[in-house]
């Protein structure tokens, strides 16, 4: 009789068996136990199949031998019940194939890649998200025949460009004072052939057609209006005052601006035009 | 010999860290990107020659048509040197709308300079994302539209200001 436990044959009528001491009687006698699922014989006690893994825990203890490959519960298994070590033992059953160390953690890598790649994107999206159901306010469409910008043109600026400019006019030393009501006052040294004039000569701006147009008012010295002398106010401040005076404004405006309107305050004369 | 773990226990494991890392990793990203620029104060308004008043109308149409890309949208100028827009992209079926900040400065060389304060697109801030050639063509359009159309050669910027309804300019003589 064949130990169940160690696999040392006794004899037929031994009750115990003479090399572990295993009980060889009855039908409680323990049969080496095998791997419900690769067939593996396992040590008795054991919680795991050393071949494959498997938990044992719920598998009988006096299982005699898988049905798959023992039809009798003969006590001496046709499998090689010697070996303990289960790891030398020849390939397991193919519904069973080996779990390799890199296949076993290739799966929960690649799922924890999609996964982070997915959280990543659902992040964003519920960040974007809103952004794409919005519906922007509408852009301030303005007056459309109303003015882009208005250029205040400083008095002191004018004078300072003008003073430059004014001398090879004819007029020097002047001074040019912007006054409410499109008034632009200013008086000047007019050096006649024969004598040098104390001028003031008031003008007044305003747009025609969109061209800037300075129209004397008065050109007067001590008190005497000069405008029907000498065509003085068209020949010498018609082209020279008003001429330089219009150009400073034009260069400010820029080119390719349609001007809509000019006002003067205590400081400023003040060019509205659409760009 | 070391426990075996059952494959579906792993695939549970990958899961959840999966998930637990990606979350945090967008939370991170998200947050990461979130990014305000304060705006400097507004200095003193030196001395100046010209004046000139920009209409919020005209920056709208000017934003709007500097770019096809942009949809709608609109700016609202406010006080202090600065302005919010709201702007509508077109890319490609959908179309994010994109919030933002800007601010308005006189920069060296007599131009005008805008940079962005925030830009955000639902709760994910791009600041970060805005490339500095981009911020250069938005530079170097607001100064042809706007500075380059007024005032004589020889003037510059040498100061910006807003309100609610208008941009300032301030030029003054090159000496």
């Amino acid at each position: 009789m064949q130990c169940p436990q160690c696999g040392f044959e006794n004899r037929d009528d031994a009750r115990f068996c003479k090399r572990c001491g295993q009980s060889l009687s009855g039908a409680s006698a323990v049969a080496p136990p095998f791997c419900p699922a690769c067939g593996a014989a396992v040590k008795p006690g054991a919680r795991f199949c050393a071949r494959c893994g498997r938990p044992l825990a719920a598998t009988p203890a006096p299982q005699v031998a898988p049905p798959a490959h023992s039809p009798r519960p003969a006590p001496v298994a046709p499998r090689p019940t010697v070996s303990a070590d289960a790891r030398d033992l020849p390939a397991p059953s193919p519904s069973q194939p080996p779990a390799r160390g890199t296949a076993r953690w290739l799966f929960p890598l690649i799922t924890l890649a999609l996964m982070a790649c997915l959280s990543c994107c659902g992040v964003l999206a519920v960040g974007v998200w809103p952004s794409l159901g919005e519906t922007p306010p509408a852009a301030l469409v303005g007056d459309p025949a109303g003015p882009d910008i208005a250029i205040l043109v400083r008095e002191s600026y004018l004078n300072r460009n003008l003073t430059a400019i004014l001398p090879d006019k004819g007029l020097t030393d002047a001074l040019l004072d912007v006054q409410p009501g499109n008034l632009i006052v200013t008086t000047a040294r007019f050096d006649a052939r024969f004598v040098t004039l104390e001028l003031k000569i008031v003008a007044q701006i305003s747009v025609v057609n969109g061209e800037i147009v300075i129209e004397v008012q008065e050109v007067s010295t001590g008190g005497q209006n000069l405008m029907d002398f000498l065509g003085l106010s068209e020949v010498t401040v018609g082209e020279n005052f008003t001429g330089a005076l219009r150009q400073q404004l034009e260069n400010e405006l820029g080119a390719g601006s349609q001007l809509l309107n000019i006002s003067t305050d205590e400081d400023h004369i003040i060019l509205k035009a659409r760009l | 010999m070391g426990t075996k773990v059952k494959p579906g226990v792993l695939v549970l494991i990958g899961v959840l860290a999966g998930m637990f890392v990606g979350l945090a990793g967008g939370w991170l990203l998200v947050h990461a990107l979130e990014q305000t620029v304060a705006a400097e104060p507004l200095p003193a308004l030196p001395p100046y020659d010209i004046e000139v008043v920009v209409e919020e109308s005209y920056v709208n149409r000017m934003m709007l048509g500097s770019n096809s890309a942009l949809i709608g949208g609109n700016v609202d100028l406010q006080p202090g040197g600065g302005a919010t827009f709201v702007v509508q992209l077109a890319a490609g079926p959908f179309k994010p709308v994109v919030h933002g900040e800007v601010a308005f400065r006189a920069a060296d060389g007599g131009r005008m300079a805008v940079s962005l304060l925030q830009v955000k697109m639902g709760r994910l801030s791009l600041l970060r994302l805005v490339p500095g050639s981009m911020m250069e063509d938005i530079n170097a359009l607001v100064n042809d539209q706007l500075v380059g159309r007024v005032g004589s050669k020889g003037l510059e910027v040498v100061a910006v200001a807003t309100d609610d309804t208008s941009l300032r300019l301030y030029l003054a003589q090159r000496e």
